[in-house]
């Protein structure tokens, strides 16, 4: 047995022995969800277990969010292993919180999970000695792009500048030292079997539209009035007039909701307000969707003489994932589940923050099985902790110690290999100039 | 002699030539052409106005025909008007098999009823008592259709207006004329047997052009016209009842029209009881073509053309024409509308009744609706010989006793506009805007 196959053995074997502290703690947080922001006692979960794991830790990053660090005797690359601390809003979940509607329909609480384990299972004497480098173990707030109105509140206090984790963790410098990143996320389509190879990921924008028109008595008088519902109406007509211009190759999404279509059926309505996501899978399609959507938006409010505001939210960029990196992780994970279980997907049309921080270092970002259900929906639950957790622990164990053992040989590999899109400062500024607040007349 | 002698020898005269008379109308209904193209239905006019050794000047707007011929004693000038063309409307019993023209609105049988009242007229034991003369004028193009071709007839300089008596005011025969009437079939419940009053709307016809200015094909040209149908219709809560607003049209098929496929046009008409509120709906129309430009990355021309005025029945030669028609018809036949009970649809004798005093009482005999494929006359009768007497009978009502009531309605009568004012109106409401979304 090779000092390699070694190391994974007594890794697995350590997760093995933690399993029952993880299942609970991933228990815990199933029980407790909490959205993006506002993951006050699941943090505090986490914390516990950097805690007792003797390792130091950075606590309230991004509100929510915090980091442990495990360094090795020896110096080399950095790798983070994420996890993330939010839930969604799913009020029909079997698991939802009865006050907030919380409830873990994503698998969130899983990579807690799994990056605590990976964490335990790398922090033991023999991987001092083996490894070089660091770990880091991220658990980072708000993956989910949602309560968008509540985020820019915050923004507004000055507590975010971005509305998602990991663009704040990047924008407050905690991937600054960090070279590789990687986490994995649960997934219950059976095509993509146990352990999903997955691609890239669509981006996003979001925006926040205010149809502003003039209030009448809408039996008496509505030719008094200007029809801002109308407005919204025709808006989203129009969007839905220029989607087939949009090419298939470039997977976008536009997908409105009004969140306020009038005051009282009374009235003409004076203000109606609607949010939408644009997705793309390049940032450049994302863009030329957006101005098309900008000129449907202008095109209601014109056609009924209403103003419209509106205003452009950076939301998630694209995700890549590195092939080298990937294809390490793809070996360890064919080990533990074999050939026949791994599933394969090409492009996702959703959207993650880890697509942000692909822009600027080498991550990879596949699936573990272990869910049934609709994603996002009330049926998504964890049947098979073992896989969605234990097993995706130690993927992400086994390959950071391919990455860190060896003088760290193939961790450099991949690092030389490869060519970030942009620097982290490039980042920011790339995704502050995508912020804009425009009204327009009609 | 006393009068109802004089409108019983009119009436007998026509009644004796009642089968001739239905035979014009079914003539003209079996070669139906379109407004300003009504070159067969013109020599037909002219030949029974001939025939009947009428003096006329013909080719006027294109194919107008105008006859005259007077009383004993000088006075007063009376118009009869009957409307030459036909409607397109394909799957009409007596469409046009090439052109698909067809009379669906009923003209043909205002030819034939002009004619009648001709025939009643023109006796000298009637003309020896009346002062003034009686004009027969057959005009073109009443039915507001066709814009693109009459556009290009406008381009070329043979017409200014795109309504045949819109044209024939702007060239000057309408001057002579003093008082004018006509007689519109019906199958409305409504107008059960002759139906006097009531007024119409004015209304503005939009070519719209959008254009793609990508050079490869998109059907961006074709979703913006199909957004600003839908910002249309989004504003009707806009419209006032009081104003009777219309807005109708249609997508004109590229493989009509020249176009390539980068451009779609729609001809829209609004329609509305008065100029001002037209106005207003008229802006809001041209605020959602540019919406719909915008909506999808086009150019978009607004053409504006403008259409007719509002109906003025004049009160007093109202008031002649319904005691005739009771005087024919009887009491309980007759309906009276209010001046503020307005159809939604449109006539350039709405122009006409800005200038002069002017009547447009409907009669029955059709059936089916108007405009639509099941319009035809069922009672030629009802739809021609009781219209042609009722004209005739108002017209000796008019010219007798020194035409004395024709002086009446005259003195009574204040134009809405003057020739000038109402022609620098019409002409001035032309329009082209680009806009580029």
């Amino acid at each position: 047995m090779t000092t390699l196959d070694h190391l994974k053995n007594a890794a697995h074997r350590e997760i093995e022995s933690n399993a029952d502290k993880i299942l609970n703690i991933c228990s815990t947080i199933l029980d407790n969800p909490e959205p993006g922001f506002r993951e006050i006692k699941t943090g505090k979960t986490v914390n516990e277990v950097f805690s007792s794991m003797g390792v130091p830790f950075k606590t309230g990053l991004a509100l929510t969010g915090s980091r442990a660090e495990i360094t090795f005797k020896n110096p080399g690359p950095t790798v983070a292993i994420l996890g993330e601390l939010d839930s969604l809003i799913v009020k029909e979940h079997p698991f939802s919180d009865p006050k907030t509607g919380a409830a873990h329909a994503c698998g969130h609480h899983c990579q807690i999970g799994m990056m605590l384990a990976a964490g335990m299972a790398l922090n033991t004497d023999i991987m001092q000695d083996e490894l070089c480098g660091r770990i880091i173990l991220m658990a980072v707030p708000a993956e989910e792009y949602i309560e968008i109105e509540y985020r820019d509140t915050l923004r507004a206090l000055g507590k975010l500048e971005f509305l998602g984790g990991k663009p704040e963790f990047i924008r407050l410098g905690e991937f600054d030292d960090v070279d590789i990143a990687m986490m994995m996320h649960t997934t219950s389509d059976p095509e993509e079997k146990q352990i999903c190879i997955s691609g890239t990921n669509n981006g996003t924008v979001a925006k926040r539209i205010k149809f502003i028109g003039k209030g009448a008595h809408a039996g008496g008088a509505p030719h008094l009035g200007i029809n801002a519902l109308n407005a919204a109406s025709l808006a989203l007509s129009a969007i839905h007039y220029n989607r087939e211009t949009f090419r298939d190759n470039d997977t976008i999404r536009v997908h409105p909701i009004i969140t306020k279509g009038g005051e009282a059926v009374s009235a003409v309505p004076s203000e109606v307000t609607m949010e939408t996501f644009i997705r793309g899978k390049t940032m450049e399609a994302i863009m030329d969707a957006n101005t098309k959507v900008d000129r449907a938006l202008r095109a209601g409010a014109l056609a009924v003489g209403a103003q419209v505001n509106i205003k452009t939210i950076p939301g998630y960029m694209p995700l890549s994932q590195d092939p080298n990196l990937m294809d390490i992780l793809k070996e360890n994970a064919t080990y533990l589940v074999g050939e026949e279980n791994i599933g394969r997907r090409i492009h996702g049309t959703g959207s993650t923050d880890m697509g942000d921080v692909s822009q600027i270092m080498p991550i990879v970002h596949p699936y573990v099985g272990g869910a049934t259900g609709i994603g996002h929906g009330a049926t998504y639950v964890i049947e098979d902790y073992q896989l969605a957790v234990l097993t995706a622990a130690k993927t992400l164990a086994s390959t950071a110690i391919d990455l860190l053992s060896n003088s760290a040989r193939l961790g450099n590999e991949v690092l030389g290999k490869h060519r970030p899109n942009m620097t982290s400062a490039e980042y920011l500024s790339y995704m502050r100039n995508l912020n804009s607040d425009t009204t327009y007349d009609s | 002699m006393d009068i109802s002698q004089l409108k019983k020898l009119a009436c007998n005269k026509i009644d004796e030539h009642s089968s001739q008379l239905q035979a014009i109308a079914e003539e003209v209904l079996s070669h139906p052409e379109v407004g300003f193209q009504e070159y067969i239905t013109s020599k037909m006019v002219a030949h029974e106005l001939n025939n009947l050794g009428i003096p006329l000047q013909t080719g006027l707007a294109i194919t107008g025909v105008k006859g005259h011929f007077s009383g004993a004693h000088p006075g007063p000038n009376i118009g009869i008007i009957s409307e030459l063309d036909a409607l397109v409307v394909k799957d009409h019993p007596h469409s046009d098999s090439s052109t698909h023209a067809a009379h669906a609105c009923g003209h043909n049988c205002q030819i034939a009823m002009m004619i009648g009242c001709v025939i009643g007229l023109n006796q000298n034991a009637i003309l020896d008592h009346l002062h003034g003369t009686i004009t027969p004028f057959a005009v073109p193009a009443e039915e507001f259709i066709n814009i693109p071709d009459r556009i290009s007839l406008k381009n070329k300089d043979e017409i200014t207006l795109l309504g045949g008596k819109q044209e024939l005011i702007s060239l000057g025969h309408f001057r002579d004329i003093d008082i004018a009437f006509m007689c519109h079939t019906a199958s409305g419940s409504r107008e059960k047997v002759f139906a006097v009053g009531g007024s119409s709307t004015t209304h503005v016809t939009k070519i719209v052009t959008f254009s793609n200015p990508s050079s490869t094909p998109t059907n961006a040209a074709q979703n913006a016209a199909s957004f600003a149908i839908e910002a249309l219709n989004y504003n009707r809560d806009l419209f006032q009842s009081a104003h009777t607003v219309r807005s109708h049209g249609i997508i004109i098929p590229s493989y009509e029209s020249t176009l390539d496929y980068n451009q779609t046009k729609l001809e829209w008409r609004i329609r509305a009881s008065d100029l001002n509120s037209l106005g207003d709906y008229s802006l809001i129309a041209d605020r959602c073509f540019r919406a719909a430009a915008l909506s999808s990355g086009c150019s978009v021309t607004i053409e504006t053309i403008p259409g007719y005025l509002p109906m003025i029945n004049d009160i007093p030669l109202q008031s002649i024409f319904e005691s005739n028609a009771i005087n024919l018809l009887g009491n309980n036949r007759v309906i009276i509308m209010a001046p503020s009970e307005k159809t939604g649809g449109s006539t350039d004798m709405g122009d006409l009744s800005h200038l002069m005093p002017v009547c447009h009482p409907y009669c029955t005999g059709a059936i089916g609706t108007g405009h639509g494929k099941d319009y035809v006359i069922k009672d030629y009768n009802a739809a021609v010989i009781n219209p042609a007497k009722i004209m005739s009978m108002v017209a000796i009502d008019l010219l007798v006793n020194q035409s004395e009531n024709a002086l009446n309605v005259m003195r009574n009568f204040t134009p809405t506009l003057e020739c000038d004012e109402y022609l620098n109106l019409q002409k001035g409401r032309f329009n082209i805007e680009i806009y580029n979304g």
